[in-house]
């Protein structure tokens, strides 16, 4: 039969990549939007050296002038960067052992259903409560040192990736472990191809989440009773009406929070080029 | 011919009726999904009702219903996806072990984190082939598939039809003894399901696997298939059965104008509309 077509000779599709123009002007506009920022940055710490020059005693304040000289010599002797440290090891070692347990009790769950409806209501329970609260009694389990703080932060972080785990694996497309299925996966195969990756960018958002909850939970827990980390510092700072002291550990823990962010917002790009040029964002919490 | 299955067959589920010849061989097929899924009413619940049909080597067998028939169930009892409330099914295999099938879905059920080729290696170490033979002889399926050039793509970044030769690709890639193919043209535009239907008819008359292809586009069950069975709306039953004698090889669209097409179109439409009374033979 001389009927047939020529099904070799389909249409490759080519995905229009970067056009130079468009790009320059993108580019154009993150300048803008860069010059813009630093432009309110400039104004904003101008403004707070006016006040404490002209209308508000430093005392109550601070000053850019005397943060920035305090960051310096703090950064420098030691003791800002001691302090630092301590909070950052509390909260990443939390960050990082609450989204393991999370993500891991998350999948468990989700294979044994029967177990998960039992344990839901004590879950929902452990999740409204202001786990804040828990800081002292850690503390007087644990000790001031590592292990209270580290324990506080798991508590937070824990049940944030928790519920993130779970409704990512409501989203699971029934057809790509059917497909798995039919090739004869087993059940491991299909969690390590299609569960887990379907379920990563909502682990991703939990964990952008994660950061700031985890700087909060060490910092109160410091605050509660410790001999060291950025918590400790400023309240021993206010202790002594040194208010430089004090809020240039809070621009130390905003700095960190925001490099985390940033640096999980990268590492999630370059996670997620699958996506194509449809999504950038995020999952939805 | 055409027979119609005006009388139900009996219940046999004490002796295997599989014909030794049979690729497929399905025998009073029930599935109930009120077993399966709790939240559906037990009313309507049967999916698909005392269904019988063998299929022989290198046979290309349509099912056409209207859509909720259960067309799609009876796929996913084949696939082993889901469990008969009662009959059997069976499909054979040369080697130990269980039957290889390619399913090919609707939506093109490719792993969208993975690359165009990295989910044909996928299907290859599946069927128990090491990692370095994986990657050659799915490298070698997507340039004989003419999928070279996609080999390092995301299937977001593919066309429809693209995609769908690639999971073409990844249900031929371990070698399955049968195709079972869940409308897989339904999410092509006109023009691509032309192409991607003819890229087909060329596969399998080149492989001669059996296949059984759920649709709901007589045409395309017409133009493609050895044997058209027909099902009733739900509860899914069998309700008639022409065989589709056109010459082959065949073109996905050109068929339509070959002799003796209009008038099979004609009579599996009039069994489809009429649920399966008053059929004749062909």
């Amino acid at each position: 039969m001389s009927i047939r077509s020529d099904s070799a000779a389909l249409p490759l599709t080519q995905k229009s990549t970067s056009d130079p123009i468009k790009s320059r002007r993108l580019s154009r506009r993150r300048l803008q939007k860069g010059l813009l920022s630093t432009a309110l940055f400039v104004v904003v710490v101008a403004a707070w050296e006016a006040t404490s020059r002209y209308w508000i005693d430093p005392l109550w304040i601070s000053s850019p002038r005397l943060v920035a000289e305090r960051l310096w010599t703090g950064m420098s002797d030691g003791s800002l960067a001691l302090n630092t440290w301590i909070t950052v090891q509390e909260a990443l070692i939390g960050l990082i052992i609450g989204t393991l347990a999370g993500v891991i009790a998350g999948l468990l769950l989700a294979r044994v259903k029967p177990v998960a409806e039992l344990l839901d209501p004590y879950i929902l329970g452990a999740y409204s409560l202001p786990r804040i609260a828990l800081a002292p009694f850690f503390v007087l389990w644990l000790g001031i040192g590592l292990a209270s703080k580290v324990v506080l932060v798991v508590s937070v972080v824990f049940f944030v990736v928790l519920f993130n785990v779970r409704q990512g694996i409501e989203t699971v497309d029934s057809d790509l472990t059917d497909a798995m299925k039919s090739m004869g996966a087993n059940q491991w195969e299909i969690t390590r191809q299609v569960v887990i990756p379907t379920v990563a960018p909502w682990i991703v958002s939990a964990v952008k989440i994660g950061v700031g909850m985890a700087l909060v939970s060490a910092v109160v827990g410091e605050m509660v009773g410790s001999t060291g980390g950025l918590g400790w510092y400023v309240t021993r700072s206010l202790n002594q009406f040194d208010m430089t002291g004090g809020v240039t550990a809070l621009l130390v823990m905003a700095a960190i929070a925001m490099l985390l962010y940033y640096f999980l917002a990268a590492f999630e790009r370059r996670l997620f080029a699958w996506r194509g040029d449809g999504h950038s964002g995020t999952a939805p919490m | 011919m055409a027979q119609t299955f005006s009388t139900r067959i009996g219940d046999t589920n004490s002796q295997s009726f599989r014909a030794p010849s049979a690729a497929i061989s399905v025998r009073n097929l029930t599935v109930s999904y009120a077993a399966q899924v709790a939240h559906k009413e037990a009313e309507g619940s049967v999916a698909v009702d005392n269904v019988s049909f063998d299929v022989q080597p290198g046979e290309f067998v349509a099912i056409v219903g209207p859509s909720g028939c259960g067309k799609s169930t009876i796929l996913k009892a084949l696939a082993n996806l889901i469990t008969p409330s009662r009959g059997e099914v069976n499909v054979s295999h040369e080697e130990r072990g269980r039957p290889r099938i390619g399913f090919v879905f609707q939506s093109d059920a490719l792993l969208p984190w993975k690359t165009a080729l990295k989910n044909v290696e996928l299907a290859v170490r599946l069927a128990g082939e090491p990692n370095h033979v994986a990657s050659v002889r799915a490298t070698q399926l997507m340039t004989e598939l003419g999928l070279g050039d996609s080999c390092h793509k995301y299937p977001a970044q593919l066309s429809g039809g693209m995609r769908k030769r690639v999971s073409l690709a990844r249900a031929l890639a371990h070698s399955p003894s049968v195709f079972l193919m869940d409308e897989p043209f339904g999410a092509l535009d006109a023009l691509t399901r032309i192409q991607v239907g003819n890229f087909c008819l060329d596969i399998f008359d080149r492989a001669r696997q059996s296949v059984v292809f759920v649709t709901h586009d007589i045409d395309e069950a017409v133009a493609m298939s050895d044997r058209v069975l027909v099902m009733s709306d739900r509860p899914g039953r069998l309700i008639a059965e022409f065989k589709v004698d056109l010459p082959r090889p065949r073109d996905y669209h050109e068929t339509r104008f070959v002799d003796g097409f209009t008038d099979l179109q004609q009579v599996v439409w009039k069994a489809l509309t009429t649920g399966g009374r008053n059929v004749h033979s062909v």
